[in-house]
């Protein structure tokens, strides 16, 4: 019994061995002999930048699909993408908006118009802060993002970041070193995985991916930097790079386990990067880099925000939520929506449940509006019956039924009444 | 070597009952025989294919959950209904949870919460009054898209009856399988008892 055990597993460590083995040398081609040569630089691009990171260091025509020094596994990785790709196209939580599309594309345009036609853009409707680039060119921006970021210079900010990311293959390189530690079919798996979208169980699965696919510190600082000449090229005021991360630092005390993309361990810490983006904007080559874009980007937000802010007080976490309506409040940001959206928070949310904060907040969102926000009076009855108030409940319920006469549920709101 | 070649016998023996009981297991529910899942009596005019999640859990499909669903779902204070699992297959704390301060009223948002939480991007079409379980109850229409970009119908009947949850939901897609099974499950609905 004891030898045979003993060949048993000194057989599967020499298995396990050769497989590491076999995946080491399938994967050991160096980075440097697959980077594209065919990376012809567009003159016009060219400017006297004596900064660190040049535009003229970034590919003018990219294409990884089309690149014949792409080794069979990366062609591989595209093939998966790919698929996550089809799947997102046609994903229940994609966000199909075209005015909103239309300028997240045109801000796009502006950062990188030789990549113009190449990148698409998709918004997934996740609450929480997260971006990703993926190596086929597909972009996904989490609306918990778009909720958080301030003006269009911060969006520029976001997607240049991102597209230096790809344009520096750093995801192909962050795959490469997965497959060393993993191998092909564990990262195949992941990503797979990730291809649904959408439900938690599948948002962690994403999140492992991303953690799989994590960028190394030196990579970040290299995307922070590219990015910064790409939103400077385009007119964008650089200093929004680093109010971005001030702006998630303060609406993101609490990570969540899901917001994962940019707040990885490998990356320098937020307050790091703030720093070094504040101090970094302040060299970085300018070309009339004075956009911020306020305006442009609440006018372009919008038409989603009611469906943006409800989606964060279903999904989101508590914590990261409150702090998120406190700094819109203190922006002026949409404030019916947002006061009522903090009395939500405190009417339904397990274990922070305290209706008198939610009347409160009822209250301040009525004074700014009794109509724009339609579940108002709704809630406002709930609480009141919550406190035992029958009679001011009902009056609430019957100014919802008033003002909203049209609503699906006024006969079953009607039908509640008489039960009270 | 005889006492290894049964040791091995025996890890594949484990191997293959651990497999086995992990595949998912339905039964026959036939059509005329009333039946019980999670204490709702209803009688059932077609056949369906069961699956007991929990002993709060029902399923029944005619092609296939992701085709066409029946979910009979019951929840006492402080229980998950719609419990939706974590990759380690444990209720995730979000999974809307029922107690007996929660009105009927609060109810359908709260199942539509549970239904988006799966990736799902809900439109309520309608909720309306009705008799549910010789109850006061609510009959809740919706339309939806999953996460993978399947279109869906569903219907949701609920009510409260003794600081307990009940509710019966179906769900189909809307190209053929929703019609398949929603006139037997409304007949249900409407003819359920506790």
């Amino acid at each position: 019994m004891k030898p045979f055990l003993k060949y048993f597993f000194l057989t599967l460590v020499i298995i396990y061995l050769s497989a590491c083995a076999d995946s080491l040398n399938k994967y050991s081609e160096p980075i440097k002999n697959i980077i594209p040569k065919n990376t012809e630089k567009n003159k016009d691009l060219n400017t006297d930048l004596t900064f660190k990171y040049s535009i003229d260091d970034l590919p003018t025509n990219y294409n990884p699909e089309s690149d014949p020094n792409a080794l069979v596994d990366e062609l591989g990785l595209w093939m998966q993408v790919e698929k996550i790709e089809k799947s997102t196209i046609t994903a229940g939580n994609l966000v199909k908006n075209k005015n909103l599309n239309n300028y997240i594309n045109k801000v796009f345009c502006k950062v990188s118009p030789e990549y113009c036609n190449e990148i698409r853009i998709y918004i997934i409707n996740v609450p929480y802060f997260n971006a990703a680039m993926y190596p086929n060119g597909m972009m996904h921006i989490w609306t918990g993002a778009l909720l958080r970021i301030q003006n269009e210079a911060q969006l520029a900010s976001l997607i240049s970041h991102e597209l230096a990311h790809y344009l520096k293959r750093h995801s192909y390189q962050a795959y490469e070193r997965a497959i060393s530690i993993s191998g092909a079919s564990t990262i195949g798996g992941i990503l797979l995985g990730a291809a649904g979208l959408g439900s938690i169980n599948q948002l962690i699965q994403l999140g492992m991916a991303s953690n799989f696919y994590s960028y190394g510190r030196n990579d970040e600082r290299e995307a922070d930097g590219y990015g910064l000449v790409l939103m400077a090229r385009g007119g964008y005021k650089p200093e929004e790079a680093a109010n971005l991360w001030k702006r998630i630092i303060a609406t993101s005390k609490k990570l969540s386990l899901l917001e994962v993309s940019i707040f990885r361990n490998t990356h320098p810490s937020g307050p790091e990067r703030e720093k070094n983006l504040r101090k970094t904007a302040k060299i970085v080559p300018k070309n009339n880099s004075e956009f911020i874009g306020k305006k442009e980007y609440l006018k372009a937000l919008e038409p989603i925000v009611p469906s943006l802010i409800a989606k964060e007080v279903k999904q989101g976490e508590f914590e990261s939520s409150l702090l998120l309506f406190d700094k819109l409040i203190k922006d002026d940001f949409y404030l019916p929506y947002v006061y009522f959206s903090r009395g939500e928070l405190y009417r339904t949310k397990k274990d922070h449940i305290d209706f008198d904060k939610a009347m409160e907040n009822y209250k301040i969102s009525e004074k700014y509006s009794t109509i724009e926000v339609k579940n108002l009076y709704k809630s406002i009855g709930l609480i009141y019956i919550k406190m035992g108030n029958k009679k001011n409940a009902k009056e609430s319920f019957n100014k919802y039924i008033s003002l909203h006469p049209d609503a699906n549920d006024t006969n079953f709101i009607k039908s509640f009444m008489e039960t009270l | 070597m005889k006492n290894a070649k049964t040791y091995i016998k025996l890890s594949f023996f484990i191997l293959a009952i651990g497999i086995l009981t992990a595949c998912k297991t339905f039964t026959l529910v036939e059509k005329g025989i009333f039946t019980d899942p999670v204490g709702m009596n209803v009688k059932p005019e077609i056949n369906w294919n069961q699956h007991k999640y929990t002993n709060k859990e029902y399923a029944w499909t005619i092609d296939g959950e992701i085709l066409n669903q029946v979910l009979f779902l019951s929840a006492g204070e402080n229980e998950y209904f719609l419990p939706f699992k974590n990759r380690w297959g444990l209720t995730d704390p979000k999974s809307p949870q029922f107690n007996k301060n929660i009105t009927l009223l609060e109810i359908p948002d709260l199942f539509v919460k549970g239904v988006e939480s799966f990736g799902a991007q809900l439109t309520i079409l309608n909720i309306d009054p009705v008799t549910f379980l010789d109850n006061d109850g609510f009959k809740l229409n919706f339309e939806f898209i999953t996460a993978d970009g399947l279109e869906k119908l569903g219907i949701v009947y609920g009510t409260i009856v003794n600081d307990r949850l009940y509710i019966m939901a179906y769900g189909g897609a809307v190209i053929e399988f929703y019609g398949k099974g929603v006139s037997d499950f409304i007949q249900m609905a409407e003819s359920a008892t506790l």
